[in-house]
């Protein structure tokens, strides 16, 4: 990995996927995205560590709790910062669940976007 | 004079005859009240002193002889004649029969046989009037009697003092089904119900018909044959000419028909009622069945068709609540005869009524419902049975089963109408229900679409929002400064974020209708977020040519959803804008009793009065949508927002002159809403 704050992106709508993961490019980020919770999890085990991980929730295959579960099971990813990234309003309820680090409700201005994943450090 | 004296009159031309007469009269102890000498003079004194008794000599002279003129008196009055004759031909005896006289005296007779006959005159004269009193007096009873005997629509009879029977007529035998014969000499508590006897009913009556000199009222009777019918009873006391109870005249009419039709009428509105309160069908059907028993049945059965066609129990009660389980269990078993031949499922098959007045023994009602064994019968009784079928434009819905569990009270004709007219209620009920059922999925419907719908406009619009922020920083990025391009790239930024509003609107409004706003409260500062919203606002307004003076001192902190929030205020200010008429717009802030209230104005065109109650419903406008363009969502949305924050938005208004919107939230929520994930499917 190179010294560059790397971020994987998953969400399974692909236009939006590829536009936030160029807009991410544009502004200096190396960019890996997953359509589903499940592909995350693959290129996670496969040895893929980016610093944050960009989380949509409602995907097909394996969801962004899924996902999150998966994650927090095992020890040697459990720790990369997650934002979960929204369209839903979220209760504090399913929010603790998910003890995501941040999150962002959809829709967002890039602005927001680039505040949010630069403040978020890993192992915090 | 004394009245016992009696007073003779002497019709005689012969005057020294008449004066002999009147002193021999006297002399044996009559008064003479006038002596004539012609029949015309006859006639006119006897009209002037109305004698006891007339003595006529026979032949007078002038226009009228003695016997014609006893003929006129005979028909103008009823005085007894005597006649005096010499002669007594057979001509002239026969002609004085023709005027019936009371006595013949030949002349010359002497004192003893002129009062032997004024006597015996007298005496007959008096047999025969009392006679014919007596006759007239008993042919007028008779009459009466005969009267009152073909009177057939009333019993009209008499109770002796102490209430027995005394007379009875037609009517009676007719309405009350005993013959005079069966009923002469009995206590006239036979006519009422154990419920009215229990109560001492029929000694009150005549207590009251004492008192009062009569007794009114109205009320269940029974027959003869133990059949009961609504009565209406008169009774008056009979008091002889001194005052002496004699007895009670009894008048009963037959008022069961007019009774029903009333009953029927106050009961199927309170049926239609009950049937119209609940669109929940199955509870309206419950509440039905709980008028019509104990009223009309003593148990009921309601069974409606299902999607597979057949029938199963909606409803059943039982008059006894201890029955009521078993009534249940029978019923469910009667639609699971596997045949249509009998019992509910034969009308249900055919649609046609069935009505068996009176069930003899149980063997056969069990046959009549399809049951095998007639054991459960035994326990909730049968005697009277109907079930008819639940039908709306033409199509058989159900059946409903009323039974009466032992007699006296059995279905008839009139009642099968009855319960015809009520399962055709029943069955618009349902049909209602049904219509509702529909109307209610479709707007479930609509409502899912319009969530997935605005999900699915969602994700690509916040692609295209982002590739147009991003277009801008590559922009700038490599320095291109292109005056034309960035007004065209900011165009299409404004219209994707006008475009991803009205998704806002529709997304929301899905989540208020299917109840699922969730709100991310946070602590806030409200004049702060006013003065953004009113901020990001200005330029709509200035092209609307309204100033926006906006009073938000702060800070006022709170406990709030902040994009509800501002979705709330600038949701009235946009409705300012967009009716204010660019005349100004003010906005200002204050707390108050724990809570914010924010107010805009406007003095545009204001809302008419009928309108200012619809404004908050979803989809409406108080002006037409041609001018005024927009979903209509904004209030609807303000509103619901505002209360899911327990708060309220209200308004002002005059037409012409502008509106006031104002907004309270109570800076606390009062019990924090906190929900499960309730969005719909994925975006």
């Amino acid at each position: 990995m190179s010294d560059r704050r790397s971020i994987l992106v998953v969400d399974d709508d692909t236009d939006l996927r590829e536009t936030v993961a160029d807009a991410l490019v544009e502004e200096g980020y190396e960019v890996a995205t997953a359509p589903n919770g499940a592909e995350a999890l693959r290129l996670l085990r496969a040895g893929a560590r980016p610093n944050v991980i960009l989380l949509d929730l409602m995907m097909p295959v394996l969801d962004g709790w899924g996902f999150r579960a998966e994650q927090l099971r095992d020890p040697s990813i459990a720790s990369i910062p997650v934002i979960v990234f929204t369209a839903y309003a979220v209760s504090d309820e399913a929010a603790e669940k998910l003890k995501a680090d941040r999150m962002l409700r959809k829709p967002i201005l890039l602005r927001d976007l680039f505040a949010t994943v630069a403040r978020v450090q890993p192992g915090t | 004079m004394t009245p016992s004296r009696k007073q003779l009159m002497i019709v005689e031309d012969q005057r020294l005859i008449a004066a002999d007469l009147e002193n021999t009269l006297k002399k044996i102890g009559y008064d003479v009240v006038a002596s004539v000498a012609s029949g015309e003079e006859a006639i006119h004194k006897a009209t002037e002193t109305h004698p006891d008794l007339i003595l006529m000599d026979i032949r007078l002279r002038g226009a009228l002889d003695g016997i014609e003129a006893a003929g006129v008196l005979r028909t103008r009055m009823d005085v007894p004649v005597v006649y005096l004759t010499a002669y007594a031909d057979e001509e002239t005896i026969l002609r004085a029969k023709g005027t019936t006289p009371f006595g013949y005296l030949v002349k010359p007779f002497n004192e003893r046989e002129l009062r032997a006959a004024i006597e015996v005159a007298l005496y007959k004269h008096d047999t025969d009037r009392l006679l014919a009193e007596e006759r007239a007096q008993r042919r007028a009873a008779e009459e009466f009697k005969l009267m009152v005997d073909v009177v057939n629509d009333y019993a009209i009879f008499l109770l002796d003092p102490s209430g027995y029977v005394a007379t009875w007529n037609q009517g009676a035998e007719r309405i009350k089904g005993y013959k005079a014969e069966e009923i002469l000499g009995k206590h006239f508590s036979l006519f009422y119900p154990p419920e009215e006897i229990a109560g001492g009913r029929p000694d009150t009556m005549l207590d009251r018909a004492l008192r009062d000199g009569r007794a009114e009222a109205e009320g269940w009777r029974m027959r003869k044959d133990g059949s009961r019918f609504w009565a209406s009873v008169i009774i008056t006391p009979v008091l002889d000419a001194d005052g002496r109870l004699h007895g009670f005249g009894k008048v009963t009419g037959d008022r069961t028909e007019s009774k029903r039709q009333q009953d029927a009428a106050s009961f199927l509105e309170r049926a239609t009622i009950a049937l119209a309160a609940s669109i929940e069908l199955s509870a309206t059907i419950q509440q039905v069945v709980r008028i019509v028993v104990p009223g009309i049945a003593d148990w009921c059965l309601v069974d409606l068709a299902q999607d597979d066609g057949r029938l199963a129990q909606v409803a059943a009660a039982h008059v006894d609540p201890a029955k009521e389980e078993l009534a249940r269990q029978l019923g469910r078993t009667l639609v699971l005869q596997p045949g249509p031949e009998r019992g509910p499922n034969h009308v249900f098959a055919t649609g046609k009524p069935e009505l068996h007045p009176e069930i003899e023994d149980l063997e056969w009602g069990a046959d009549l419902l399809g049951m095998e064994h007639p054991e459960p019968l035994r326990r909730l009784g049968l005697f009277s049975y109907m079930c008819v079928p639940i039908q709306y434009r033409e199509r058989t819905l159900g059946v409903l089963s009323l039974l009466r569990a032992a007699p006296p009270r059995r279905y008839e004709a009139t009642d099968l109408a009855f319960a015809l007219e009520l399962a055709r209620r029943i069955g618009l009920a349902i049909d209602n229900a049904h219509l509702y059922e529909q109307a209610r999925e479709a707007i479930r419907a609509r409502d899912e679409f319009l969530q997935i719908a605005s999900h699915e406009l969602r994700t690509p619009l916040m692609t295209l929002q982002l590739q147009l922020d991003s277009l801008m920083r590559a922009l700038d990025r490599a320095g291109v400064h292109d005056e034309r391009l960035a007004r065209k790239l900011t165009m299409a930024t404004s219209q994707t974020v006008r475009l991803a509003r009205l998704v806002e609107s529709l997304l929301d409004v899905s989540r208020i209708t299917a109840g699922k706003v969730v709100l991310e409260l946070e602590p806030l500062d409200l004049a702060e977020l006013v003065r953004d919203v009113a901020a990001r606002l200005q330029p709509d307004a200035r092209k609307a040519g309204s100033r926006l003076d906006v009073q938000a001192d702060g800070p006022i902190r709170g406990v709030w959803d902040r994009l509800r929030v501002e979705q709330i205020v600038s949701n009235l200010i946009s409705n300012a804008i967009k009716y204010g008429g660019g005349k100004p717009i003010e906005v200002d802030t204050s707390v108050e009793d724990g809570c914010v209230r924010v107010r805009v104005s406007d003095h545009g065109i204001g809302i008419a009065q009928e309108a200012v109650a619809r404004i908050f419903g979803r989809f409406e406008r108080a002006v037409s949508a041609r001018h005024f363009g927009g979903l209509g969502l904004g209030l609807f949305i303000a509103r619901q927002f505002a209360e899911a924050h327990g708060g309220a938005v209200s308004v002002e208004s005059e037409p012409g002159a502008g509106s006031s919107f104002t907004v309270v939230l109570p800076l606390e929520p009062r019990s924090r809403p906190a929900g499960p994930w309730s969005e719909g499917p994925a975006g």
